[in-house]
Formats: structure tokens, sequence, C-alpha cells
């Protein structure tokens, strides 16, 4: 069977089974002190109870701030790390505590594509050898057909395939993620996991990376899980959004939707963040400043793990309810799950219009919003500079 | 800009691929300094490998009655020391002896460092830490210190020097794979080898040695040098060749130190060589660790 | 007399591998209290320029080879070391991306702000410690009196930009040098700390040269933009004008390589192809022409000069009336800007006088091509 006959082709019986299913996921790095005798004295909670299902097909975008935990989850999934707790399924296979041989086997089904391409290849090693190793490690074919197979798949992602014999350092960082890419595909991946993979290139390389992407995912049925911080890339190549916050996941919904009617006060914030290539769009945005940084991990706040820095929270007088309960995934319409006890509040708020400037033409209304409560305390005080 | 200048951006004429180690030369090439110590180190390989044929004179037996000619001496050019041996005839045959040492010795050190570096880094956790410490033992007696007592123990002779200088090199070599292996075990190049599948084997063997490999190559010719400082060092202590006669730098400068001022060449020349071999290795394993470095190139 | 005038800048490095053409002769001014923003990606010159400007080029590799940069009417590339270190911090600062390369890590803030302001003005250091206190203050420090007795480890990424920030304005320079201060940040972060220097400088009225590679952080801070491109200004125009009408082949597909978190449909990225340039080598014909889909015959040969789009009678150089300006032999019609592919009947991008234009790459990646038949994972499990 051929790669392209691969495309979607899933066994009778399967299709509505998800080709991965992440429950209660969570990944604990122990802290230690002692030079010798090391003692545990506490963890970095990087994820802390993740669940989603992938659908065969599929992209699904990972988004978050540095530290919430959105690589780590994506590196365990592919198990790179023996997970604390929870359970990943891949395939209708428990994969949790897979190891030696049948995990082997099963990272065939599952890659990675990396987000640095001058860190993530072997500098020691042709390209020619770099992308067939996959192929040589699962001991795939005859020698002549891996050769075959390398050049085609470097014509597959845009490279010549006469320059296989070349070494990384040769080839720009674009063309570097592709080799990245075509060692991916090699071994007919079902899943690839794809953690930042255009945060390191040049922004008139991204597009190239991003196109790619794309049109292997449309010839070859891929399923994708996409890491990235940027939200705007995130929502473009993926068909749902899962935004993540100190390891937990704080809404999951499809792009659009997310992206139009934002539910958590932190995904508003973080639209509201990104800068629009548009000064029109810019002048009348009003911007959600947060205050302060991201908690550490290793010790997240009670309750709301965002409440110490919400601006809703602050809106409605601070209620007590979101520093004792910590707030669950609810489901608030068809396939738009939240996790915050008043994500109602935020539905329909000049806050969550004015996140991504569509709401640009209240903006006289939009002056009335500015209370105190979001306006940034961390913006200049002015003591008599 | 000149529009006749030849068309723009034509691709570059195909040229065979360069890997690391092709184009690592390529820079050692373009360095200067380093260029100087690789001259530095084919004259004392050429004078240690050439010895016999570059000079009419036996290096042990001389002449009482030619003793003490000053350099310039018609058929003597760096003159004759106490014995009436050509100076110059014994600095060729002490080369061969700095040389054999430093060589061998290093290799030793490789061998040893090498294998409790790589275990240590590969495997990480208890064996490292046990490794580690003996390691820092090792490191924490001073080298010179470590060969006297060696040389002591196991009595003079030139197998026993090259163990004592190999001893003292290798935890240095050990540390120093060993934390390439650690860092090169974190890195996504390797943890890409990892999501597809490798062995831990493969990754040690394919992905981890051969970038830890510059790292080792630059600490061994620097430790070339002191290899050969160190020969000298214990030479010069009375520690050398088991036959006080033996052509032998350190020796020949402990030898000369009584007739400092009669005869101050004695110590100079003999100086000027150990002097010019360890620059010699020294500015080499600086310019590899140059033209090596990663961190140099995108 | 603009605050800030470059004239013609030339800087090349020579190292090991070659000669290395950072900037090729660009020319710009930037008026008291003006935001100019430099927009281009990793090597088009921009952070050398700065660089150049401050006279900080690495030595002996940097060069200034050719050009006159003035500030007030000084000329600074004359100027001796002693006079240009007087310069430095009291009118230009600096602030870089990564915050932690430019804080002394050994002193505490407090003994590195007292010190720079006792350096440059005669202050006592009681004087000087209270500034830094009200200093800490301005940017958002809480609690400034205790935790200008920090290290710089003490503070996370945003804050430790904010306290460079402090610095960079201690001494109300007249031109704040802005190199991607934000690029390290996470976007609330940088959401924080672009709305800070956007308010400070207003304030204090300091011109500004905001050096990015995010057309979206510039279009928000920037009253003016110059885009860069291989050590050239290609494009040069009041912000509103350059969105407006983007002109450069290059402007046009940055605009279009990035998502927009605000379009109504995911819509479809026009990704510049190619690679970036090789600086390696001696500029010859338009910088751009290998990876332009507009460029025409004389690209190849001809590199153009930097000219009004319209013809104007006066060219204005700063302000928000500036003259919107392009090196380009064939600019993209609006239509084409709009959709960011020439769509002329019969317009095909001129070919390279040479052989290809890059040899590592296949023009189009071949997505179609039949693969080699492999053994799919799910048919080798089922022989198990």
């Amino acid at each position: 069977m051929s790669l392209a006959q691969n495309a979607g082709a899933t066994r009778p019986g399967e299709s509505d089974r998800p080709l991965l299913r992440i429950d209660d996921l969570r990944m604990y790095f122990p802290i230690t002190e002692g030079l010798v005798f090391e003692h545990h004295v506490g963890d970095v909670r990087a994820v802390d109870g993740v669940s989603f299902q992938l659908r065969r097909g599929e992209t699904l975008g990972l988004v978050g701030e540095s530290g919430c935990g959105k690589s780590t989850t994506g590196r365990t999934i592919v198990r790179l790390y023996r997970p604390t707790g929870g359970r990943i399924e891949f395939d209708g296979t428990d994969i949790t505590t897979l190891g030696g041989d049948q995990l082997r086997r099963m990272r065939r089904r599952m890659q990675m594509v990396f987000q640095d391409p001058y860190s993530s290849l072997n500098p020691r090693m042709n390209v020619a050898g770099i992308v067939g190793e996959p192929l040589d490690i699962h001991k795939i074919g005859t020698p002549h057909e891996r050769r075959e197979r390398v050049r085609e798949l470097l014509g597959v992602v845009g490279l010549n395939p006469e320059f296989g014999v070349r070494y990384p350092h040769e080839f720009s960082g674009g063309q570097r993620q592709r080799i990245g890419v075509a060692r991916a595909l090699a071994v007919n991946p079902e899943l690839i996991v794809a953690d930042e993979p255009i945060s390191a290139l040049d922004v008139s390389i991204q597009a190239q990376i991003i196109n790619l992407l794309e049109r292997l995912q449309d010839r070859l049925g891929l399923t994708y899980l996409f890491i990235a911080h940027d939200l705007s890339v995130v929502r473009h190549i993926s068909d749902r959004t899962a935004v993540m916050y100190l390891g937990r996941i704080v809404e999951l919904a499809a792009s659009r939707d997310l992206n139009q009617m934002p539910l958590h006060p932190y995904t508003v914030a973080l639209l509201s963040a990104i800068p629009i290539p548009d000064p029109a769009v810019e002048s009348r945005r009003r911007r959600i400043i947060l205050r302060g940084d991201v908690p550490s991990p290793a010790n997240p706040p009670s309750g709301c793990r965002f409440h110490t820095r919400c601006w809703l929270r602050e809106r409605l007088g601070n209620p007590e309810r979101c520093t004792v309960e910590d707030p669950q995934l609810r489901e608030l319409s068809a396939g738009h799950a939240v996790a915050c006890h008043f994500a109602e509040e935020v539905d329909g708020s000049p806050e969550q219009r004015q996140s991504t400037g569509q709401g640009g033409t209240q903006a006289a209304a939009a002056t009335s919003w500015a209370p105190a409560g979001n306006a940034p305390s961390a913006a200049p005080a002015a003591p008599g500079a | 800009m000149t529009a006749t200048a030849t068309p723009a951006r034509r691709a570059a004429p195909a040229r065979a691929s360069r890997g690391l180690w092709r184009d690592a030369l390529v820079r050692l090439t373009r360095n200067g300094p380093a260029l100087l110590g690789m001259f530095f180190i084919v004259v004392f390989v050429l004078a240690a490998v050439l010895a016999p044929v570059i000079s009419p004179y036996d290096p042990i037996a001389g002449s009482l009655a030619n003793r003490l000619q000053a350099p310039g001496t018609a058929g003597h050019v760096l003159g004759t020391d106490l014995q009436g041996r050509d100076e110059l005839t014994r600095i060729l045959y002490g080369a061969r002896i700095s040389l054999q040492v430093g060589v061998i010795s290093v290799l030793m050190g490789l061998a040893i460092g090498g294998t409790l570096g790589a275990i240590a880094g590969a495997f990480g956790g208890a064996v490292d830490n046990v490794i580690m410490r003996i390691v820092d033992v090792l490191l924490a007696i001073p080298g010179i210190l470590l060969a006297i007592g060696i040389v002591a123990w196991l009595d003079r002779g030139l197998p026993q020097i090259m163990l004592a200088v190999g001893m003292t090199n290798a935890p240095i070599f050990a540390r120093i794979l060993r934390g390439s292996l650690l860092a090169l075990r974190e890195s996504d190049f390797v943890v890409a080898a990892r999501s597809i599948g490798a062995t831990p084997l493969r990754l040690l063997l394919r992905h981890m040695l051969p970038n830890a490999l510059t790292s080792l190559i630059v600490a061994a010719t620097l430790a070339l040098a002191t290899a050969i400082i160190d020969v000298a060092g214990l030479g010069f202590l009375g520690l050398g060749p088991p036959d006080p006669r033996t052509a032998e730098w350190g020796t020949m400068l402990t030898d000369s130190t009584k007739y400092l001022r009669e005869a101050p060449y004695l110590i100079f020349f003999p100086g000027v060589a150990i002097v010019i071999s360890a620059i010699g290795f020294n500015l080499l394993g600086d310019g590899l660790r140059e033209s090596l470095d990663p961190r140099l190139r995108r | 007399m603009a605050l800030l005038e470059v004239r013609d800048l030339v800087v090349r490095f020579r190292t090991h591998d070659g000669t290395i053409y950072a900037v090729n002769g660009i020319t710009f001014d930037v008026e008291a209290g003006e935001t100019l923003g430099l927009v281009g990606e990793s090597g088009c010159g921009k952070s050398v320029t700065n660089l150049a400007i401050m006279r900080l080029l690495p030595k002996p590799a940097g060069r200034i080879e050719r050009g006159r940069v003035t500030l007030d009417g000084v000329d600074l590339i004359a100027l001796p070391e002693s006079e240009i270190r007087e310069m430095r911090g009291r009118d230009v600062a600096m602030i870089f991306q990564d915050p932690m390369t430019s804080l002394n890590p050994v002193l505490t803030i407090e003994e590195q702000m007292v010190e720079t302001i006792v350096a440059h003005r005669a202050a006592t250091r009681a004087d000087a410690r209270k500034r830094a206190v009200e200093l800490l203050g301005m940017v958002g420090i809480p609690h400034p009196e205790t935790r200008l007795r920090s290290y710089p480890h003490q503070f996370s990424g945003g804050m430790r930009q904010r306290v460079m920030i402090a610095m960079a304005l201690a001494l109300e320079p007249k031109l704040l040098i802005a190199d991607e201060p934000t690029t390290a940040l996470d976007v609330t972060i940088q959401a924080q700390v672009l709305e800070l220097l956007k308010d400070l400088t207003a304030r204090l009225g300091t011109a500004v040269i905001l050096i990015t590679h995010d057309l979206g952080v510039v279009a928000g801070m920037a009253e003016r933009i110059n885009v860069m491109y291989a050590g050239f200004i290609v494009e040069t125009a009041p912000t509103p004008d350059l969105f407006a009408r983007p002109s450069h082949p290059y402007t046009v597909g940055l605009l279009h390589s990035i998502p927009r978190v605000d379009a109504a449909e995911g819509g479809e990225l026009v990704p510049i192809e190619g690679v970036p340039p090789d600086q390696r080598r001696a500029p010859v014909g338009c910088p751009f022409a290998p990876r332009c889909a507009w460029r025409v015959e004389a690209c190849w040969a001809d590199n153009p000069p930097l000219v009004p789009l319209e013809p104007v009678s006066r060219l204005v150089a700063t302000g928000p009336g500036a003259t919107h300006q392009i090196a380009c032999h064939n600019p993209p019609l609006p239509d084409e800007a709009r959709t960011g592919r020439p769509t002329r009947p019969g317009f095909v991008a001129a070919p390279p006088p040479g052989a290809v234009i890059d040899e590592l790459a296949v023009a189009t990646p071949d997505v179609e091509a039949t693969l080699v038949e492999f053994p799919t994972t799910d048919a080798r499990e089922e022989r198990r």
C-alpha cells in the first residue's frame, strides 16, 4: 500500500473512533534539592489534568504562553516522557505506560516536528541519512527502496532530491524545517505533533511551511496536533483550538468560534494582545492588559488558576468562588467548552467584541468600559515623573 | 550598483558536499595561529622521525675531549654538552621521547577517560554519580603529584611515565566527554531521534558520540602540550627514563643546571624545544576549538 | 534639520568566511518625538544599522565603510570614542531583545541605575537613588524601593524589560532605539511592555526607532515605517499609507505571509518563495529579485533606487506627511497587492539570467509525487 492510499484509510467500524484520546493527563517534573542525596521538595506541574480527543484527519491547535505546558503535553503524547498520571489512548490502544519495543513500534505511527530547525537535525549526518533514519530504525524496505523513498520525500517537501548528500548547515532555516518534515513523514505516520514548527522561522518563510503542512495533510490524510504560542497561526491551520494556561486547558472550541466568540477571560485577553497589522484596526482596538506575570507552575494559585490576573473577576467584585473552586471544562454551546465559573458574563461583553477589533465601530461606547479594573495596574501610575 | 557585473545570484556551481569535518578543516587552514601551530608540530614530528637521518652523531655516547663546545662550532651547530655529545642530536632524539610518551599517554588517557566519560554520560543516574566522584578525587590531586606518585610506586621507566601522564589526563577527558554527552542528551536532535524510535545504543553511537567528539579532540590536542611539559617535568625531577644518559628534554635541563654560567645554551635549547612543541599543540588546539565549534556556524 | 539623519550608510563585516554586506547605502531621518518602525527579517540589516548609529559594531569585523550619521547636527561617525560614550545613554539609549544580556548579572539594579545617572549627570548618589525609585515606579515595578536592591535574575522577563526601559529613559535621551524589545516575551507581556513604551515616550517626547519583524507591532506603535531587505530600504511610508497601499513586492509578501487573527475566515497565505538573501555576495540587481513574483528583466541587473511612489514636487523625509517611496522596477498594482499575486494577464516573472535561483530547492513541492510503495504501519501490524 502506498503512502497515498493510506490517506483516510480507516478500517471499517473505526471511523468514529478518535485517533487520539487524552484523559486527565498529568506530567509533573520533580524539584529536588541536595547534591549527593537528592530529596524531593516539590513538583513543577507542567501538565495538570488535560483531556481532549483528536479525530482522524483533524488539526487541533494547542495554544498558550511559555510555561503553560503545551509543549510538554505534545512530548508526553508521543511518549518522550512517562506521564505522571492520566491516560493516552492512540487508535484504541492504551500507550500510557508502553515501553521498549512496543513503544518503538508505536512511534512509527506518531511523529514529531520540532521548533528549532537548527538544533533538531544532527549536524554530523547528511540529509539523506537524517530523512532515512526512521526507515533504518524500523527496517522498512530494502536499502535501495529506502534511498528512493528519501529522494521522493525530499521532493515532496520542496527540496532538490539530488542534494541528499549535503549536510544540514548548508541549508537555510526554512529548508531545514522541510527536512524535519520529511523525516517525520518517512514512516507514514498517522499523527504528527508539530511543536512550534514555525516560530523559529522568518516571517516570510513561516507561510511556506504552513502551506506545506496543509497540503501534506490534504494529500496524506494526516492528523495534526499543532502547538504554538501564536493564536493567529493556530487558528489559521487548526479545525479546533485548545487554549492552555498553567497546565490546564481553559477553553476548547472550533477555531472560528474561539476567535469570534471567546468565552474565557484569558482567551479574550490573549486575542486582544495580538497586534494586528492594520493601523486602522489597531487605533480603535482596546487592549486588555493583564496584570503581572504567569504564576509558577510549581505553585499554582488556588481555585481558578487565572484568578490572580483575571480582569473579569475584578469586574465582578472579586467573587470568592474563583479563589476556592477549581472550574471544570464545561460545554457552553455545542463543541465549545470553557473552564470559567463566569463565562456567561464574558459572552456579549465589549471586551469579547473588542478582542479582535471586530467591535471596532463601537469605539465610542468602548471608552465607557475602560474601567480602572482593566486598566493596566502595571501601567505607569506616573508618580510625578 | 554595477549593472555590468555578472548576472545576479546565479546558483553556485554544483560542488561536492562538505561535511562538518571538511568544513572545519577549511576553516582551520584559514586560521593563522593554528597554521603556525601546525608548522611547529610538523617540525617537531619531523625532528623525531628523522633524527637518525639528520644527525650523524650518537645521542648517548660522546667523547669528553669534545665537551662544552659553544654553539656554532664546526660540526656542532648547537654545541656539545658535558659529556661531549652533540646538543642538536640530543634535542632531535629528545623529540622522539616527548612525541612517543605524549601520544601514547594521551591515547591511554583517552581510552580510560573516554570510556568512563561515555559510561557516565550515557547512563547518568547512580553510575554517573559514582564515576564522577572518583573522577573528582583524581582531579583534586595535582597532575604532576599524581604522576610522581605513580612513577615512585611503579619505579622508573617509559611505560610508567606514559601511564602516569595518561592518568593525569584521564579524569579531564572523562569530565569533558560526560559533560558534552549530558548536554547532547537533552538536545533537540537527540530527542528527535528518540521520538522516531532510536534505541539507546543508536542514540549514543550515531547521535551523541560523533557530536561530543569535537570537544574531546580539542582537549586531546591541548593535552598533548601538557603531556610534553609533564614528561619534561618528570625528567627534570629525576623521574625520567631509567637510563640517565637518555636524551630527554627534562633530564637534559637537570643535567645542565649546574653549568648555567659556563654553558647557558644547554638550558636554553631544550627549553626552547619544550616551549615550541607545547605552543604548537596549544595553538592547534585553540584553532581546532574555533573551527569545530558549531556555535560559530549557522 | 531632523534629529537623526542617516545618509548613504554602508556597513560591512569582514570575517574568515568573507565579506558580509550588511547595510548597503541607506538614507533616512528621524524627527524629534517621532516613532519610526524598522521592519525586516533576520539579516536585513535593521539591527546593524542601529549598532552603527551607536558606534557599537563588533570590532574589528564590523566597519562603517561609507555614509554620515548626525544627531542634532553632530557627526557621530567622526566623534572620538570618549565623546561617543558620553552620548550613549544621554542622547541615545538602547533596549535589546534580551534584557538579560544588557544588564550586569552581578550588580543590583540600584547599583546599575545609580551609576548610570551619576556618571552622566553630576548628581549625588542620594538624588540618583531617588530618581531610580521614581523611574522604577514609572515603568510599573511594584514596590520600587525594595525591588531596587534586587539582581536582574530575580525579575521575570517582562519585568526585566521594564527595568531596561527605566534605565534607558533615566537620562531622558532624545532618541531611544528599541531592538526587538518584545520578541522574547509572551504576547500578553508584550502588550504590557508596548503600552508602557508608547505611553512613556509620548510623555517624555522621546523619538523612537522601533526595530521589529512584526508588522502588527509597528502598525500600532510607529508613525512611519521603513521596510528593509538585504541591507536596503525597499519601502518607506507613513504607517497608514504603508498599510493602505503596500507597494513593494516584499512588503506585499510579508503582509500575505501572516494570518490575521481578526480575519473573518482563515484565508489563504501567499508565501514569499525562496530563501533569505545570502549576504556574503555583493549585491547585484534588485536584492529581492530571486524571490519576487513581479520581477522583470531589469531586476536581475539593475538595483532600483528608492523613489516616490507618485511624482511629488518636494520630498518629505519625516512626519505624517512623509513621501511614500519604494525601490522597485515593477510594483504590484493595488489589486495585486490585495491578492498577493501578480494577476495581469500574461505576466510571467522574468527567469534568472543564470541557471537556477536555488539549487537546493525545487520550484514547486512535488506533493503529487507517487511515493515508493512501502508496507504501511497497518500492513505490517497485520502481518505480525
